[in-house]
């Protein structure tokens, strides 16, 4: 059932907050976003740290929002560990058994099965405060899960070690997560961190989600400007929408662009059931638009040119390459629009600082113009 | 970052646990403190008739001879305060950047002034300081001088002196506390880029050092302005006149209690000005405390190879010293068998007649009982008062826990007169009981609780709480399984103060004891008052070896966490 | 959590403990008290182990039976503070320390009632300083300047000797409004140099290292040789005497004279046990009282026909005694002694 988000609304007098959403059972939803988006006002919501003004959190069918905090049985892992710093690993781990009356026999053992799950048995007696920043966000991982909470709440965890650290925890993040299939709800700001772990990633902004959905679609079918520019990098042209046509793979647009005229996928795309709540506008034959696809949609085009079979063929002249070993970027520059190409390693390029590449009409999103 | 900090409303207790928690304590204060108090400075604020009057209040505002008075008062708690922050700022430099032996001892041993009745602080200081103190004859001896050269008492500077150094260490304790925990990478940064010195100091460091600079000198200004022995004895006469010294002589002499009471209100109301920005203060010290670690330091004996080195250490000797000279003279002075300098046999006369019974002993049993008792009374009161106050966030919020620092800003004189007047229409009388004096010591006392209980309590980080919240602890056991095991040192070290304070209280108690009840201050006024200068000596040695040991066994008790 | 446990349990310890102690030493004395027959409100060194009151009052109650309670409050001022403090429901019987600078003050709150002791007529006349019987003498002294003869070898000779430029910062006075030999000697300088008196005072200044609140904070300060003049009584050089077995403080006797002071008890308004009251007040000018005030009190005995100790030979009695008329002290002790502050904080 997992945790039901409804109507929920937070009214602050510079910031507004609107949440409705689902949190599928055993699921680990990443909220992502910038700073200020409201990602962690919405975790203190659901933990109770927050009242809502309006609206109700339902977990496995039963009502939370009436319950005070510490009711809630909600895991919580906090960005500064937040560990005790009065009380060794075994008793930050215990914590919350006894707090919940655990029994001391079914304590212990709950205590060393979450050691050897973070892997770090034989830490019980240490010192909190002489643990790495490793050790003490797994201990502080432990420590959550120990009472059996029903949902776990991870605001940013990984934001304080460096990235090395940060690349081997978060794979045992989503192994534990797996392991005892908790319904999760995960906050951060890195873009790969998102795409990496979550099963379904919720993009803020200002306060509402933009977009829920699995990370392909999110990246390959952002609902909008926003999310799309947020995650990974993008290029856009603006231009008319002239046209509106069919073809084998599906209703395709003509955009009237700098760089010529491009093919794209029509918006409407029935089999993207995308949970926002804003709604793809219609757009209309005439109306400024925004096309937008990515860097490594673009192929180089092999053949001389005069051959219009391929679609989309844009020319430009090469700015700036960036060797990143197994691929490489490359500026470029077509009629005063500057795009960005990622092409593998394999493709040698041309000397000359002309280059001809193509991109695939199907991976080109429309956006309406946006007046913000 | 307004709205992580509310996370903390939803964590705390609720309204109605706090009427609850706070019935008790309530209850006890207006009893023992609102009540005796108002019964004073109601005449302050009644005319002859008996009906309420600004009139008294108005003609004092207006008396130029009261007005000096006020204005002496307020100038010279400010340039005092200007003193000892100036002096305590190496001493947090070193407290902050270096941890070395004996760190301990000497806040301990630099804390106990404090706490003492100030006839023997006074004593100690003339002794030493004195025309014919110790210090001027190894000066004169060493040089081959007739006269002393160093003729500082009796005069404003003395008084000025005296108030920076026996509150430095107030300062010292507080901003050290807070620098302890600035990274030093914001300097580091602001050197490479070409700031050094004191400029360096002035645009970097100086403004994070800031609430804590504010924080302790506002405490120490109220403590100033209310200083009354150091001004009585050390200024030389009416010349130099505070609101406390004038009130004492209104109480003591006239019973004139109208223009007492106006004069103790007008202080009170100064008091609870700066209370007030003191406790604001101390809440953006807290958080920024909040806010960072504290890290290993190095140690100063590694330093002492460098020139600078030996400069730390010498300020630190100096400073040490200087505290403790005047309280080593009463010790030395205690040892002695007869009166002046002519005749100095070394003799444990005194201390026989101590510890051979009889009254002596009995005051110090008597102080010790009324020490313990009070610590007992006066932690619960102000832990419960300071954490009510460090969780509560409603407007006014702040001008509340001022007010419940109020004893601090009031005169012990004219609360012991209040114990005197309040009770009398009564049935039954509690002057002359030991719960009295147990009650007025409490009274006096508890608000230093208060002092380091909610600075404590501010500085828990939020994340701490919301954690233990999640993990099912509610209000209450958040409470006690959190908040309170993490302001254990702090709690410790309220303890020792509400022990010292007790131990050295005496205008309350002179007001309040009998025979039965007498105390250690008490004794020592009164063997003062009879020529028994050694007596009093040693029973003030006695009394500092009480508060010195309370704050070093209690100080080792207690430790730092995080 | 253990240390929960161990703590709590180290409170409960600690509060048994002190239960227990406070047990102990506060039943050590009777839960009861029996009923005090007569109670004395006096100053602190009178009621103090090496005050007259250990010697005095068992003396008092062998011989009527009576179960005498004596309080300190304070020094004498405070002493009649409190009896006016109490004087809708006083709780002494007597209260001790009025002196003749007092008196006025005294007799206008009225807080006492007159008695005259047929005891009296022994006392010469000159001593009962209160003609209404209000307050009855028991001791009496003089005001004088006391010297440290190891340092001055040439002490003043008078009031206007004290001005000399060679006393620069060397004399230690008291205030007169918290102290009583501080009135004492503002009143001296009165009695000689009437209206002329803040001019006095004007070239005395300089000469004062200091003007501290009480005799005891003076008298410190000089034994600890801060200055080698303190103003004090004619008779503390017989103290040093007596106890120190040190001749080297000494009195100085005064050209113009100097100034008297008479301590004297009264029975409050309003006691609750006035006959034992009056008993007391005969006992006190009887020889069993007046023998112990000299080495007790340090002062002399109004009695002239008991023996003052040998060390009394350095507690010189002036040829010329001073004193204001009570009825003088009562019109203008307070713009006195205002004008003399206005002067002093110059």
């Amino acid at each position: 059932m997992g945790l039901q988000i409804r109507g929920i609304e937070k009214i602050y007098p510079d910031f507004r907050l609107e949440l409705d959403f689902r949190v599928r059972q055993g699921e680990l939803l990443i909220l992502l976003g910038p700073s200020g988006c409201g990602k962690t006002t919405t975790l203190r919501l659901i933990a109770g740290f927050i009242g809502p003004d309006s609206g109700t959190l339902a977990m496995d069918g039963s009502r939370i929002d009436n319950l005070p905090a510490h009711r809630r049985r909600i895991g919580i892992v906090f960005q500064d560990y937040a560990l005790f710093p009065h009380l060794n690993v075994w008793d930050n781990i215990g914590f919350g058994l006894r707090m919940q009356h655990w029994s001391p026999g079914e304590s212990r053992q709950r205590i060393e099965e979450l050691l050897h799950l973070v892997s770090l048995q034989g830490y019980a007696k240490r010192k909190v405060t002489r643990l790495s920043g490793g050790e003490q966000q797994r201990i502080a991982l432990a420590r959550a899960l120990a009472p059996q909470p029903r949902l776990l709440l991870l605001d940013e965890p990984l934001s304080a070690l460096d990235a090395k650290l940060r690349k081997g925890l978060r794979i045992e993040i989503r192994r534990i997560q797996r392991e005892l299939g908790i319904t999760t709800l995960y906050v951060t700001h890195d873009q790969e961190e998102a795409l990496v772990l979550g099963d379904r990633i919720a993009v803020m902004r200002e306060g509402h989600i933009e977009q829920i959905d699995t990370p392909e679609r999110i990246y390959n079918r952002p609902a909008n400007l926003f999310v799309g520019t947020f995650l990974g990098q993008a290029n856009l042209l603006s231009g008319r929408l002239v046209r509106r046509f069919s073809s084998p793979d599906g209703e395709m647009a003509a955009v009237q662009t700098a760089v010529g005229t491009l093919q794209a996928r029509w918006p409407a795309d029935p089999d993207s059931p995308t949970q926002t709540q804003h709604f793809p506008v219609e757009l209309q034959i005439g109306r400024e638009v925004i096309a937008f696809f990515r860097p490594e949609h673009c192929s180089l085009d092999r053949r001389p040119s005069g051959n219009t079979r391929s679609p989309n063929r844009i020319s430009g002249r090469v700015r700036r390459k960036e060797y990143l070993g197994s691929h490489q970027l490359i500026e470029v520059e077509a009629e005063g629009e500057h795009l960005i190409l990622d092409l593998s390693q394999q493709q040698s390029l041309p000397d000359s600082g002309l280059l001809r590449f193509s991109v695939d009409p199907v991976q080109i999103c429309l956006f309406p113009a946006a007046k913000s | 970052m307004g709205k992580t900090g509310q996370s903390l409303e939803r964590t705390a207790a609720g309204p109605r646990t706090i009427l609850v928690l706070l019935l008790a304590p309530v209850a006890f204060l207006l009893l023992f403190f609102y009540f005796p108090l108002g019964s004073v400075l109601v005449g302050g604020l009644t005319d002859r008739g008996g009906r309420f009057s600004l009139g008294i209040l108005a003609s004092l505002l207006v008396d130029p001879y009261y007005l000096r008075i006020i204005g002496f008062t307020v100038g010279q708690a400010a340039l005092s305060t200007l003193l000892s922050l100036l002096m305590g700022l190496p001493g947090a430099y070193l407290l902050a950047r270096y941890d070395f032996r004996g760190k301990r001892l000497i806040q301990a041993l630099t804390t106990v002034p404090f706490v003492l009745p100030s006839i023997i602080v006074v004593l100690g200081f003339v002794r030493f300081f004195g025309n014919n103190g110790i210090l001027n004859r190894f000066l004169m001896s060493l040089f081959g001088l007739t006269e002393p050269p160093l003729r500082i008492l009796y005069s404003l500077q003395a008084i000025l002196l005296a108030h920076a150094f026996y509150n430095f260490p107030v300062v010292v304790r507080i901003v050290s506390s807070l620098w302890r925990r600035i990274h030093p990478s914001t300097e580091e940064a602001a050197r490479s880029l070409g700031a050094h010195g004191l400029r360096l100091f002035w645009r970097i460091t100086l403004p994070q050092i800031l609430p804590a600079l504010l924080s302790a000198a506002a405490l120490v200004f109220i403590f100033c302005l209310l200083s009354f022995a150091i001004v009585l004895v050390l200024g030389g006469g009416p010349r130099y006149t505070t609101l406390e010294v004038e009130v004492y002589r209104l109480a003591k002499v006239s019973l004139d209690l109208k223009t007492g009471s106006a004069l103790a209100l007008v202080g009170a109301i100064i008091s609870l000005v700066f209370l007030y920005a003191y406790i604001k203060a101390q809440q953006r010290s807290s958080f920024a405390e909040r806010m960072a670690d504290d890290a290993e330091k190095p140690r100063l004996g590694g330093m002492l190879g460098s020139v600078r080195g030996l400069f730390y250490l010498l300020y630190l000797l100096f400073m040490a010293l200087v505290i403790l000279a005047p309280m080593i003279t009463v010790v030395a002075y205690s040892f002695q068998l007869r009166s002046g300098w002519a005749q100095q046999t070394i003799s444990l006369e005194w201390y026989r007649r101590i510890l051979s019974g009889g009254p002596y002993l009995r005051a110090v049993a008597n102080s010790l009982f009324f020490a313990c008792m009070t610590m007992l009374l006066s932690l619960p009161l102000g832990t419960v008062l300071a954490y009510v106050g460090a969780r509560s966030r409603f407007a006014g919020s702040r001008l509340l826990e001022a007010v419940m620092m109020l004893p601090i800003g009031i005169s012990s004189i004219i609360l012991g007169l209040g114990y005197l007047k309040a009770y009398r229409q009564l049935p039954w009388t509690i002057v002359g009981s030991w719960y009295a004096i147990v009650f007025a010591h409490t009274v006096i006392a508890y608000p230093f609780v208060i002092r380091v209980a909610s600075a404590t309590f501010r500085k828990i980080k939020s994340s701490l709480a919301e954690a233990a919240c999640s993990l099912g602890a509610g209000p209450w056991r958040l409470f006690l399984h959190l908040e309170l095991p993490l302001a254990r040192s702090a709690l410790i070290t309220g303890a020792a103060f509400a022990f010292g304070i007790s131990v050295g209280e005496i205008n309350a108690s002179l007001m309040l004891y009998n025979e039965r009840l007498i105390t250690i201050p008490v004794m020592i006024y009164r063997l003062i008052g009879s020529y028994n200068f050694i007596g009093a000596c040693a029973m003030g040695s006695v009394l500092m070896l009480f508060c010195f040991l309370a704050f070093l066994i209690i100080d080792r008790a207690g430790g730092e966490f995080g | 959590m253990n240390r929960i446990k161990v703590c709590s349990r180290l409170l409960t310890a600690t509060v048994a403990a002190v239960a227990l102690f406070s047990a102990a030493t506060l039943t050590a004395t009777p839960a009861v008290e029996k009923e005090a027959e007569l109670v004395i409100y006096a100053y602190d060194s009178f009621v103090a182990e090496w005050g007259a009151a250990p010697l005095v009052i068992p003396k008092f109650e062998d011989k009527h039976g009576i179960e005498v309670q004596v309080i300190s409050v304070g020094d004498a001022g405070q002493v009649l503070n409190r009896a006016i403090l109490e004087r809708d429901d006083p709780k002494a019987d007597i209260v001790l320390g009025i002196d003749n600078n007092m008196l006025s003050r005294a007799l206008e709150e009225d807080v006492l009632q007159p008695y005259r002791s047929p005891n009296l007529d022994t006392i010469p006349e000159e001593l009962i300083f209160d003609s209404t019987h209000a307050v009855t003498p028991f001791d009496y002294g003089y005001f004088a300047f006391v010297y440290d003869s190891e340092v001055l070898q040439n002490p003043p000779k008078s009031l206007e000797e004290l001005t000399d430029p060679r006393f620069r910062k060397r004399i230690i006075v008291q205030d007169p409004r918290t102290s009583s030999p501080g009135l004492g000697f503002l009143l001296w300088t009165i009695a000689v140099y009437g209206e002329e008196y803040l001019e006095y005072w004007k070239r005395l200044q300089p000469n004062l290292l200091t003007i501290t609140d009480g005799w005891d904070t003076a008298y410190g300060m000089f034994t600890s040789g801060e200055a080698p003049m303190v103003l004090s009584y004619t008779t503390s050089p017989a103290y040093h005497v007596q106890y120190e077995q040190t001749e080297r403080y000494r009195a100085a006797l005064f050209q113009e004279g100097n100034y008297l002071q008479i301590e004297g008890m009264g029975i409050l308004k309003g006691a609750p046990h006035p006959a034992a009251a009056r008993k007391f007040i005969d006992f006190i000018l009887t020889e069993d009282f007046q023998a112990e005030i000299p080495l007790t009190n340090w002062m002399y005995p109004v009695d002239p026909d008991t023996a003052t100790p040998d060390s009394f030979r350095f507690a010189p009695k002036p040829e010329r005694s001073l004193q204001l008329p009570a009825e003088e002290i009562r019109n203008n002790r307070d713009p006195w002694i205002d004008a003399w502050v206005k002067q002093v904080s110059r």
